[in-house]
């Protein structure tokens, strides 16, 4: 078994990619989902596999260069990574890479390289895509596919295909995904442009009842992360929740300008393997209108309370209710805990009187103390680990 | 509106395609009428197979304001001009013209800015030239992009504005024209219109910074 190297992917697939198997990256045209072969690849790299890396549009150069774009030095894997240069032979020019595809529009002039090097066990074979070999060759690359698939089977090898999900002859994609071991769709969405990317497992021959999708966004550097579009941070004024947003944030506007406009503050935090945009609710009564509002499509909620100040406890209570978050996965952030007069989060939970069930987190949001750990509790509420 | 000084009415969501002759001023032509699009505050995304992004900006930012300028260059990073070319704001850049899904996705990501981050809702995307794709891959490769982009630009109701340097008979480009609406002939200093029960002809020229059309027929 290897990692796909894809935030959450290895669980959806039962704990990664068996050896043996293959595995497809079906990609929308206009999302930008051939990372998700490059992050396979990477993380493999990193681990120490064999690999053998397919490229079809760039040469070895440009290759590196996109690797590096997300932070990724390949160049540190020489001994581990070898590349097949199917490009620089489109358009003649001379390529430095170990293997060489002499005429990539003939799909038999790939076989006897693939035969040579589909041969130690354990070796991840990637295509950077496999659509574009598709292009050039024509329909006719699928009968040579498959039995590339049945070699990387019979050696115990892993295959790893990026392929771009054009408007193909519907048999051409039935034929492909039937030999596949598994398939992930990458795709976007909005009505009328592409405003958001999910992935989704359509096919794990190993599993008996394969699920799981997941919305992401692409940092660089960094690469796939999974992506929350809201979380919603709300409590009483003054109790802390500009600090507190922009003690998470690696970016923040904060709105703080009253009179004709509402404050509002955003962040945006990437952390591991998440991102996240987090706003903030203003604090005082007379934005209560607005607060369900900014509430609607929330995934989860801080509650930031003051912990030195008991007598804002029902106003924080009612905030909470105000914002219809009941059934949203929540965190009570018991904020300025380096106050001495700060009660401990047992007396706040009887004050507010909040069941068990609901967690409460000690902090200090001017010195980031707390921050991360209530971050990493909402997550795993919001993922459903807990 | 296609051209504010042009009496034609080329519906919203069209797919038009400009073909001349090498140096009959296609590209040139294409370039007032985006330019005259900036000036009136819609957003044109220019994909360059010839000129680098850096240039065609320039060539703009001389005649106006270029908020709404985006280009995908698809040249500097195969010429290797310069090393670490990195995507900005408004320039964003593939391999090679060869690469069509990176250029999806850099039109896509532009897209999204206009549309979404900036509120744009009257787009153009050109494509100067699609003989350069036809030239690194095969038409139905080439098709299979257009059919995309096409379909993008009828949800957007923007236009479409692809180049043809050459014969628009060329038996070559004829699967590529099922999804055009309106062809565009340019001939000297003519251009027929031919789309959507239209066929009208009129003469050209550049006046100062201006292209002019005369004698609709
Ligand atoms: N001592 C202490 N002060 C804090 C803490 N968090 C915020 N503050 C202070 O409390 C005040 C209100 O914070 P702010 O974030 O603006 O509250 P908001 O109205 O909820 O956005 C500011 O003066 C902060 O510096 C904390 O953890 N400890
Ligand atoms: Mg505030």
């Amino acid at each position: 078994m290897i990692s796909s190297g894809i935030p959450r992917l290895d669980t959806f697939l039962g704990g990664g990619i068996p050896k043996g198997k293959t595995l497809m990256y079906l990609i929308q045209p206009e999302v930008e989902g051939e990372i998700f072969g490059m992050q396979t690849l990477y993380t493999n790299l990193e681990k120490g596999v064999k690999s053998i890396f397919i490229i079809t549009k760039s040469d070895p150069q440009s290759v590196k260069e996109q690797f590096e774009e997300y932070g990724w030095d390949i160049n540190r894997y020489k001994d581990e990574l070898i590349f097949v240069d199917a490009y620089s032979g489109l358009i003649g020019s001379k390529s430095n890479a170990r293997y060489c595809i002499e005429d990539p529009n003939d799909i038999n002039s790939y076989d006897s390289i693939m035969e040579k090097l589909i041969k130690d066990s354990e070796t991840l074979i990637t295509f950077s895509s496999l659509s574009s070999i598709i292009d050039l060759c024509g329909e006719e690359a699928i009968d040579h596919i498959k039995k590339w698939n049945d070699m990387i089977s019979s050696h115990n090898c892993i295959g790893v295909y990026n392929f771009t999900d054009w408007p193909y002859p519907k048999r051409l994609k039935e034929r492909l995904r039937d030999m596949m071991n598994a398939i992930v769709r990458v795709w976007g969405i909005g009505e009328r442009v592409i405003l958001g990317q999910y992935y989704g497992v359509l096919k794990v021959d190993w599993l008996d009842n394969p699920k799981g999708t997941l919305m992401f966004k692409i940092s660089k550097p960094g690469g796939i992360k999974a992506f929350i579009p809201k979380i919603l941070v709300t409590g009483p004024f003054n109790a802390g929740k500009s600090t507190f947003i922009r003690a998470l944030s690696t970016k923040s506007v904060s709105v703080d300008r009253m009179g004709t406009t509402v404050a509002l503050d955003k962040g945006h935090i990437e952390y591991g393997d998440i991102t996240a945009d987090i706003f903030g609710t203003p604090g005082q009564q007379r934005f209560d209108p607005i607060l369900k509002y900014i509430a609607n499509e929330a995934m989860g909620v801080f509650l930031i309370v003051d912990s030195t100040k008991p007598e804002s406890f029902s106003r924080a209570k009612s905030m909470l209710e105000k914002t219809k978050v009941k059934g949203l996965p929540l965190i009570v952030v018991a904020n300025k805990q380096d106050m001495k007069n700060a009660l401990d989060i047992e007396e706040i939970r009887k004050k507010m009187q909040l069941p068990e069930s609901i967690e409460i987190v000690p902090a200090n949001a001017l010195n980031k103390e707390g921050v991360f750990e209530a971050f990493e509790k909402l997550i795993k509420k919001i993922e459903g680990r807990e | 509106m296609f051209y504010s000084k042009l009496d034609i009415g080329i519906p919203k969501g069209s797919n038009i395609l400009l073909s001349g002759p090498p140096m009959s001023g296609v590209s040139t032509m294409v370039k007032y009428i985006s330019l005259d699009a900036l000036k009136r505050k819609e957003a044109v995304i220019y994909i360059s197979t010839k000129e680098t992004g850096e240039r065609v900006q320039k060539w703009f930012s001389e005649r106006t304001e270029i908020d709404g300028l985006g280009i995908v260059d698809c040249i500097s990073k195969s010429l290797r001009l310069k090393t670490n070319i990195e995507d900005n704001k408004s320039i964003k850049f593939v391999s090679s013209s060869v690469d069509l899904t990176g250029i999806s996705v850099k039109y896509s990501n532009l897209l999204e800015r206009f549309w979404n981050v900036e509120e744009y809702r009257d787009i153009r995307i050109v494509i100067d030239s699609l003989s350069t794709l036809l030239m690194y891959s095969n038409v139905q490769t080439v098709f299979r992009f257009l059919h995309i982009l096409t379909g993008r630009i009828k949800k957007i109701e923007g236009y479409g504005l692809f180049i043809l340097d050459g014969n628009p008979e060329d038996p070559q480009v004829a699967p590529v024209k099922q999804l055009i609406d309106v062809l565009a002939i340019i001939e000297k200093n003519k251009i027929i219109f031919v789309g959507f029960g239209i066929n009208r002809e009129y003469e050209f020229r550049i006046e100062g910074d201006e292209l002019i059309f005369g004698g609709g027929r």
